[in-house]
């Protein structure tokens, strides 16, 4: 598996450029916060994309890529700006077909002609992209699936989280006793999925192995989880069983944890629930406190800094926990810590109650 | 492992079209709907007319296939191409009327694409694989794949494969370029891998591709050499026109009504219509924004 780091590989856009067809004006919009929402998600799923296949030694491969897939995990939530749409019947149905265009647009500049996959999913749109392109090559309909995610903030996204009443008022501290929401964020992250067969003909770096991962519902509320956790727990358990491990087998938790208070009781009873005594001692990444809540990208990203975490040792610090105490007596920790760690579990939530989780692992050459 | 198709159902508001009356007269219609006894309970009112659809299928399925002994291994998939468009643009007129601050809560998860399938899953108690595909018209295919991969693993013993299609506003747009036919419909398959309850087809292969070269189309159909085999029957939904012998290309008008979920109205109805000698069905779609599907069926 290879990654990409979203805003990563900056010094390279330059060189990127000479195999695609986007002119220099593009890439300065890159990063310029004052574009359009429907600008931002198209630069960040290409840019992405392009880093990825970069970092896969496949950018170039134009005969590989044409039986390449791509999976977008998203929360499908790119409306337009211009409030023109409401009385526009034409810009109404632009407004649909974009999330569909942009997948058009990525897949006809860089040569992908595998099958093309919009997950509306919202939180755990990366999980699923993942867990499906797993699902994709284990069958061998095809040796690699770019899977990932992509969303956006804007005013739309605002209005959703602010009704719900679940925005921080201060900033995300996950799991801790006077958490008080979330803080939302933006991006997107990609890694390319291969099967190893494939990874060692091409004789390319393997970064991590997808070990298994499961994909599940708690059935319960449309907006709230199930604060016992019980399909959760089910969930990590079935994946765990999934990678032919055990829950002692689980070296690292990279968990949902937005902050909100009904995801981490959530989350925390789960984890409970599937290690037992375990659960005060197993290292935990809260990894939303410092990067924000970036919706159908959140779980792409967090599998980026799994990927990462597995290569160099280092597990990423939980952000904003100073003045407050964990209420689950949970292993986090404010700095970045070296650990020797073989195996991550991360976990990823969504609207409707979608569950999905990955396990990663250390690839043994 | 062998997968099948079980079983079909498929609701549909037929509007006053002839036309469309004759081809969909295997199809339950919505205006038949009771209301009371498909939306039982309150709080429905404000629930966006694609789940109470969605709803009623479900449950008709769920009950004529005896799912409800086996519900934990059941998993739900939904396929949809513009299914949450009224959703988005009745948040965006409350953002409009109140200001981001005073936005009905209760709209906001309807935003999401996926709440449909987490909603049905909550009414009818399903937590296995729950997941929403939106990627044109060829979602369908792409669901039913999906859905094969997770029978495949072991992971659900049966999948139900959800497609809508609903009346828009900005269908007028449709309507003026395309002479598209307004109406609605819903329809659900269900998929298993169980040879002892009712089996209409074997699914033997789906595949979904990226349009990255104009010709592909035309390589693809002149790979099927569909002139000598005749134990394949082909359809084919697009807008690329086929003077082949047996391929039925789809009613252009019907196709472009029903986007991703013309398949079930096909299966449904083309029986009547496929000489007794073909033995594998044969089903092309292609989407003008990019991409083109096929799934091959065994009767």
């Amino acid at each position: 598996m290879n990654f990409v780091v979203p805003n990563g590989l900056k010094n390279n856009y330059k060189e990127l450029h000479s195999v695609s067809l986007i002119s220099d004006d593009w890439y300065n919009e890159c990063d310029s916060r004052n574009i359009s929402s429907e600008k931002r998600i198209t630069n960040y799923i290409l840019l992405g994309v392009m880093e990825a296949l970069e970092d896969a030694k496949l950018l170039s491969n134009r005969e590989i890529l044409k039986n390449t897939c791509l999976y977008i995990g998203s929360s499908k939530n790119y409306l337009f700006e211009d409030k023109d749409f409401i009385n526009n019947e034409a810009l109404k149905m632009d407004m649909q077909l974009y999330p569909l265009n942009i997948l058009t647009v990525v897949s006809k500049q860089l040569g992908i002609g595998g099958e093309n996959l919009l997950l509306p999913v919202a939180c755990s749109g990366g999980n699923v992209a993942i867990s499906l392109a797993e699902k994709q090559i284990k069958s061998e309909a095809t040796d690699i699936v770019i899977a990932g995610g992509a969303d956006i903030f804007n005013e739309t996204c605002y209005a959703i989280f602010s009704s719900l009443g679940i925005l921080s008022e201060k900033t995300s501290s996950p799991f801790m006793k006077n958490r008080d929401g979330i803080t939302i964020g933006e991006g997107a992250g990609f890694v390319v999925v291969e099967s190893l067969e494939s990874a060692k003909k091409r004789g390319v770096k393997i970064l991590a192995e997808v070990l298994g991962s499961t994909l599940s519902c708690d059935a319960f509320h449309l907006t709230t989880p199930n604060p016992e956790g019980t399909e959760a727990a089910n969930a990590m358990k079935c994946a765990i069983e999934s990678a032919h491990l055990t829950p002692d087998g689980i070296d690292c938790i990279s968990p949902h944890a937005t902050g909100t208070v009904t995801n981490d009781l959530q989350e925390a009873n789960a984890i409970k629930a599937v290690f037992g005594k375990r659960s005060s001692d197993i290292l935990i990444s809260a990894t939303k406190s410092s990067l924000g809540h970036c919706l159908g990208a959140a779980s792409a990203i967090e599998a980026v800094l799994a990927t990462l975490s597995l290569e160099y040792g280092l597990v990423p610090e939980t952000l904003n926990m100073y003045d407050d105490i964990c209420e689950f007596e949970f292993n986090l920790y404010h700095y970045p810590t070296n650990h020797k760690i073989n195996t991550i579990l991360s976990n990823s939530f969504a609207f409707g109650g979608n569950i999905c989780c990955v396990i990663f692992g250390k690839y043994e050459r | 492992m062998k997968i099948f198709i079980n079983d079909i159902i498929t609701y549909s508001n037929t509007g006053s079209n002839s036309i469309t009356v004759d081809y969909l007269r295997n199809s339950n219609l919505i205006e038949n709907l009771s209301e009371q006894k498909a939306l039982q309970g309150r709080g429905f009112r404000q629930i966006p007319q694609i789940y109470k659809i969605f709803h009623v299928v479900v449950n008709d399925l769920i009950k004529k296939n005896e799912l409800n002994k086996c519900l934990d291994n059941v998993g739900l998939i939904s396929a949809y191409e513009y299914a949450n468009l009224d959703s988005n643009i009745d948040f965006e007129y409350e953002i409009m009327k109140y200001g981001v601050s005073m936005v009905n809560p209760i709209k906001a998860p309807f935003t999401v694409c996926n709440s449909c399938a987490g909603w049905l899953a909550i009414k009818n108690r399903l937590q296995n694989i729950n997941l929403t595909v939106s990627s044109g018209r060829t979602s369908l295919l792409s669901a039913i794949k999906i859905a094969t991969h997770y029978i495949n693993s072991g992971r659900i013993d049966y999948c139900m494969v959800l497609s809508a299609n609903l009346n828009h506003g900005c269908y007028k747009i449709i309507d003026e370029q395309d002479s598209f036919m307004k109406g609605e419909f819903a329809s659900a398959i269900l998929i298993s891998n169980n040879s002892n309850i009712n089996r209409i087809y074997e699914i033997e292969s789906v595949t979904v591709n990226a349009l990255v070269e104009d010709n592909e189309i035309n390589s693809i159909i002149n790979s099927l050499s569909v002139n000598e085999d005749t134990s394949s029957y082909n359809l084919f939904d697009g807008k690329v026109i086929i003077d082949k012998t047996n391929i039925h290309s789809v009613d252009e008008k019907l196709s472009n009504r029903y986007q991703c979920c013309y398949l079930p109205v096909l299966l449904q109805n083309i029986e009547s219509n496929i000489p007794k000698s073909c033995i594998h069905i044969r089903y092309l779609v292609y989407d003008s924004i990019g991409s083109i599907g096929s799934l091959t069926l065994k009767k």
